[in-house]
């Protein structure tokens, strides 16, 4: 077998394992629940739950397809690599906070425009409410391991397969694609998006793989330079643990809280969170292109 | 240190089946508990599941050092191509690694916990943390001793520093101010000091300072490997 068909055998191999528990266990747990999981009052449950073994299933996939097709321990960007990769353990810290903050503005110019920004943020506690979101950032840790899992699973093997097979600016959109479609059966329960929005649940999907396209070209950037998971995987972990609302919603007053709560799911993630992840990416969709051309001129000259 | 890390691990292999053997008893008890009256499900059987391996951990940890305390086995170790750089950082290497191999065990115990036992489950996975960052630190600390006096002496000088401290506890509340103890109701002043900004900050604070503490105990330890190994045995 020709390396590139075994690569592109490992690939499926690969997606078939990663999505194969999401696709059972998703249903399962509206089964079980008897209800559509995200939108259920078992929200936070299922959210738990699924965040834990859900997102450890890619992790799980990279391991079962290295074992099933003899490939080995080799290449596994398990190594930290912080000597001289500082600035980039750095920049995934970074990147996620800045698109907190850009998310949070945009907030505030769109929906909250109305009113002044001490209405928006009143003065009083703000060293408490600064100590509680501190303390969320900090104790993103319990999110690590599940963050490390898709991390391990998307960026630490699929990427590399596929920048192997077509090359890395197509790798990541289709890389970005099948991870936006690995999240298809939470969108279908609810996830992100709800279930009463216009186009229901393939607006939802589509949203997510353009998101995840985004979110990819940075992760990949980060984890091709490093050559380590890690920053990707603390990136992912403060990403899903912190959020503009979530800022808002400790921050906030009362009002702006509530003004906030009733956008449309759909319209605030296109609206708030699009835009930051969007620039993110291609920004760092730029960098791994450029990075090659540079490359390339140098063989060449 | 790939090496190295197998050798601690195959020293330390007994202590670490019983760690992680007691935390998926304690949910595999807490499960049965809890699985006929969910309501009940408060997460105080799983809060020990996620607290037991730390405190067991502390306790083995001299488990660790046993077989080094040789001056010959130091000589050779100094002279193989990690020296005693190597010796000292795999033992650091080696704790955080167990510390995020009984974090995730305790976060996989939580999730089955919760998806048994239902919606009235309460995670405990922030007291995991919590005690991970406790217990590092706590290591952290009895490192150094470890290196400088050998295990079974640097225990000792571990116990006379606690017991130092309990000593100058005792003749504090003796001798000094305790009207914040006396006035009012016990729990209440527990509870605003926990909810307290100044503890808020520190608990936020603790994450990151857990590991520089444990970074710069490395760097002490460093230090201490040298002179301790002159007072092994041959």
């Amino acid at each position: 077998m020709s390396n590139k068909n075994l690569t592109i055998r490992r690939i499926v191999i690969f997606c078939v394992l990663a999505f194969l528990p999401v696709i059972i266990i998703t249903p399962l747990l509206n089964l079980y629940y008897g209800e559509l999981l995200f939108v259920s009052r078992n929200a936070a449950t299922g959210a738990y739950v699924f965040g834990v073994l859900g997102m450890l299933s890619p992790a799980l996939a990279n391991l079962l397809t290295r074992l099933i097709t003899k490939e080995g321990m080799g290449n596994s960007y398990l190594a930290l690599n912080i000597k001289g990769n500082v600035r980039y353990y750095a920049a995934a810290l970074l990147a996620v906070v800045a698109e907190i903050v850009v998310a949070m503005i945009l907030l505030c110019a769109v929906y909250l425009n109305s009113m002044s920004f001490t209405e928006i943020i009143p003065a009083e506690g703000i060293a408490d409410k600064s100590a509680i979101v501190l303390f969320q950032i900090s104790y993103s840790i319990i999110v690590f391991f599940p963050a490390f899992g898709e991390e391990w699973g998307w960026r630490g093997y699929l990427m590399p397969k596929l920048s192997e097979v077509m090359g890395k600016p197509a790798a990541v959109v289709v890389g970005g694609i099948i991870w936006g479609l690995w999240h298809a059966p939470l969108t279908i329960s609810g996830h992100n998006f709800g279930v009463d929005h216009p186009g229901y649940p393939f607006v939802g999907i589509l949203l997510m793989c353009v998101l995840c396209v985004a979110d990819n070209a940075f992760l990949t950037l980060i984890t091709d330079r490093t050559g380590s998971i890690y920053p990707a995987s603390f990136f992912h972990m403060i990403n899903n643990n912190c959020s503009a609302l979530f800022v808002l919603g400790i921050f906030g007053s009362v009002e702006a809280v509530e003004t906030a709560d009733s956008i449309p799911p759909v319209q605030a993630f296109l609206t708030v969170l699009m835009p930051a992840t969007l620039l993110l990416g291609a920004v760092s969709f730029f960098l791994l292109v450029r990075r090659k051309g540079v490359k390339a001129e140098k063989v060449s000259g | 240190m790939r090496g190295l890390m197998y050798k601690q691990l195959m020293t330390f292999r007994a202590p670490a089946l019983i760690i992680i053997g007691f935390q998926l008893f304690i949910t595999a008890v807490a499960i049965s508990m809890y699985l006929d009256d969910p309501v009940r499900g408060d997460g105080s059987m799983m809060t020990a599941a996620m607290i037991a391996p730390f405190i067991l951990f502390s306790i083995t940890n001299s488990e660790l050092f046993r077989y080094d305390e040789r001056e010959k086995w130091c000589c050779f170790a100094a002279s193989t191509p990690q020296t005693s750089r190597g010796q000292v950082q795999v033992k650091y290497y080696f704790t955080l690694a167990a510390h995020s191999v009984m974090l995730f065990v305790g976060m996989l115990c939580d999730t089955v916990f919760i998806a048994v036992v239902g919606s009235t489950a309460v995670t405990c996975m922030m007291t995991g943390v919590l005690f991970f960052c406790i217990s590092l630190i706590m290591n952290a600390l009895e490192y150094p001793f470890y290196f400088r006096f050998g295990s079974e002496h640097g225990a000792q000088v571990k116990g006379a520093s606690i017991w130092t401290v309990i000593l100058l506890i005792m003749i504090y509340l003796l001798f000094g101010d305790i009207s914040f103890l006396l006035d009012g109701n016990l729990a209440d002043f527990f509870a605003s000091l926990f909810s307290s900004t100044a503890m808020m900050w520190n608990m936020a604070l603790l994450p990151a300072a857990s590991f520089v503490i444990f970074y710069l105990s490395h760097l002490v330890s460093l230090k201490m490997y040298r002179k301790g190994m002159e007072s092994y045995e041959q």
